[in-house]
């Protein structure tokens, strides 16, 4: 069972990235040309998935969509991850006030969604990817914080440390060499639950056009347009639905195998 | 383990919570006006177009305050907000507060019936998947959940619109009534928006529900509840929930806050005039006084509501309640 979210995190995750790696490439129409004559058409040997209103072809659109989401996880869990960490270490080995203030902060934090964010963003500046990869990465500090500083309270405590302080090594050297390996599979983990929630976010923003903006193919945007369509073609928002869920749960999937398969202490008591 | 805390540690706890709720709230203020009124683009330029002349655009820099000093303008609309006076929008000079009242109701029964709904969701799959969690349900459930979490709330709502307005015409696509006018019209326009936001937000909870229940179901009173003949199902709702319900009251904050996250996209799936569509076309008409206070009271709301979640460990948690109360001592 646990070998099975491994393996089917991988491959939903293996089948995204390759397809926006394809897309890069090729794509068997171009995913932003329109052609008014042929919109909306069913699924065919030409348009393997059919075409959308502006007759743009949906199997290249859905495809490049992989691009943005991909691009959108990637920066935005690293922002959280480059600011996350280190404050994280900081409140975890700092003296108790800083630890304190730190959580504080965080807390604060918490109560702003990516969503919330992104709109005080895009008020100012318009909609952009920039707009929503800064504003997803914003968000997703807190959760790095926090579990950045459980580790590292609970490897401070271990006798080894003790020892490594007793010998006068400094914290910045701790923190190097014990704090940070012990917690990276923890961190691991948490980067791919929190690719995930990205890719939802980006969804969100960009079905609300607060992120990337048309023509750039997104599955948010797609599931905007195909929104007016429902009744007539349910399956144009069909297909950038199943991706969206397919690279969620494949992010989430991922996670929780790389929980098992990196650390056995974090493994469930059975 | 917490300590026993007599009357006056209890105070001091109330007191100690709203003092750091004051100060989140003030912390919040700075990055909410910070990052409207500090980043590059100028509100009077956007609103009157490339092409005006730049006598005009500060005439209305003046017209709106924007000339002044930025410490200025933060402490104007911070004293503003201490008393309940939000500022006014920049297009049609009415007050944000009276114009946020009525979205703000709409907004606040989705998130909070999307909340109840998704505990009502939750508490009984998760109890379930932690008791079944080495049976084929069980991991159906959790198998569920999992699925439940990769799907946005809006998609969900597109998939109960598909559903239950196009094929079964049971219920309305989109559009609000007020209460007031037809509470059974309420009733139905409500019904989908908070399913939606329900299930989404059930599925997460169920995984914490789970993970709190199996960790009670490995503690030793739960073990002698079973060797004393209680089953396992009732043992651990019986004795197990208090504990359960501490660790879940800690995420419950959170998904008040991605309940109103939620909210603002649910709304524009089905055409709800909440705070969110309110919001959406304040940021479309640079609209930034309406952005910035609407986003304020938003993330208000949800840090008290964290408070509250927070200070309610002391009626849930005995090991916290005085002496007195005849109930916490050991």
């Amino acid at each position: 069972m646990r070998r099975a979210s491994l393996v089917i995190g991988t491959t939903l995750v293996a089948l995204t990235v390759l397809s926006g790696l394809l897309s890069l490439v090729w794509t068997p129409f171009d995913p932003v040309g329109v052609d008014p004559r042929s919109a909306l058409q069913a699924p065919s040997g030409a348009h393997w998935l059919g075409t959308d209103q502006l007759g743009s072809d949906v199997f290249s659109r859905l495809i490049s969509g992989a691009q943005i989401c991909l691009v959108v996880g990637l920066v935005s869990v690293g922002i959280a991850a480059v600011v996350g960490i280190p404050l994280g270490v900081l409140s975890g080995m700092g003296p108790d006030w800083l630890s304190r203030l730190v959580v504080r902060v965080t807390d604060v934090l918490y109560a702003f969604p990516a969503v919330l964010l992104a709109i005080l963003l895009a008020a100012v500046l318009g909609g952009s990817t920039v707009t929503g990869l800064v504003a997803i990465g914003v968000a997703t500090i807190p959760v790095f914080t926090r579990v950045t500083r459980a580790g590292a309270l609970q490897v401070m405590s271990q006798d080894h440390i003790t020892a490594a302080r007793v010998a006068g090594i400094g914290w910045f050297t701790i923190a190097r060499r014990h704090v940070l390996p012990n917690i990276a599979p923890l961190l691991g983990v948490q980067a791919s639950v929190s690719f995930a929630m990205a890719v939802l976010a980006e969804a969100a923003l960009s079905y609300l056009g607060l992120g990337t903006q048309p023509p750039t193919p997104t599955w948010g945007r797609m599931l905007y347009d195909a929104r007016v369509l429902l009744f007539s073609h349910p399956g144009l928002a069909l297909w950038p639905a199943a991706a969206i869920a397919a690279a969620v749960l494949g992010f989430n999937l991922l996670g929780d195998g790389l929980r098992d398969l990196l650390d056995p202490r974090l493994r469930e008591v059975r | 383990m917490l300590p026993l805390l007599g009357e006056t540690g209890r105070l001091r706890l109330v007191l100690g919570r709203v003092a750091v709720l004051v100060a989140s709230l003030l912390a919040a203020s700075a990055i909410v006006f910070w990052l409207v009124n500090a980043l590059p683009g100028d509100v009077a330029q956007v609103m009157l177009g490339n092409s005006s002349d730049p006598a005009s655009v500060a005439e209305l820099r003046a017209r709106l305050g924007l000339d002044r000093p930025l410490l200025v303008r933060y402490g104007d609309w911070l004293a503003g907000l201490a008393t309940g006076d939000l500022g006014h929008s920049a297009f049609t000079g009415e007050a944000v507060g009276g114009l946020v009242a009525r979205p703000l109701t709409v907004t606040f029964w989705l998130v909070a019936l999307g909340t109840l709904g998704s505990l009502v969701v939750a508490v009984p799959a998760g109890l379930w998947a932690a008791h079944r969690r080495r049976h084929w349900d069980g991991f159906a459930v959790n198998a569920l959940s999992q699925v439940g979490m990769a799907v946005p709330a809006f998609l969900a709502g597109i998939a109960l619109v598909l559903l239950f307005a196009v094929n079964l015409r049971w219920l309305p696509a989109n559009g609000y009534v007020s209460f007031g006018s037809d509470p059974a019209g309420w009733f139905r326009t409500m019904l989908l928006p908070v399913v939606s936001i329900s299930v989404i937000q059930g599925a997460a909870l169920t995984r914490y529900v789970r993970s709190a229940f199996v960790e009670v179901g490995t503690s030793d009173h739960i073990r002698t509840a079973r060797s004393i003949g209680w089953g396992r199902l009732s043992a651990l709702w019986r004795h197990g929930r208090r504990e359960a319900s501490l660790q879940v009251v800690t995420v419950l904050g959170l998904q008040v806050a991605a309940g109103f996250a939620g909210a603002i996209v649910v709304e524009q799936v089905f055409v709800l005039p909440g705070l969110g569509s309110m919001l959406m076309n304040a940021v479309a008409s640079r609209d930034l006084m309406v952005v910035q206070s609407v986003v304020m009271v938003l993330v208000a709301i949800v840090l008290v509501v964290m408070a509250l979640l927070d200070l309610s460990y002391v009626a849930l948690d005995p090991r916290l309640r005085t002496r007195r109360d005849g109930r916490g001592g050991q």
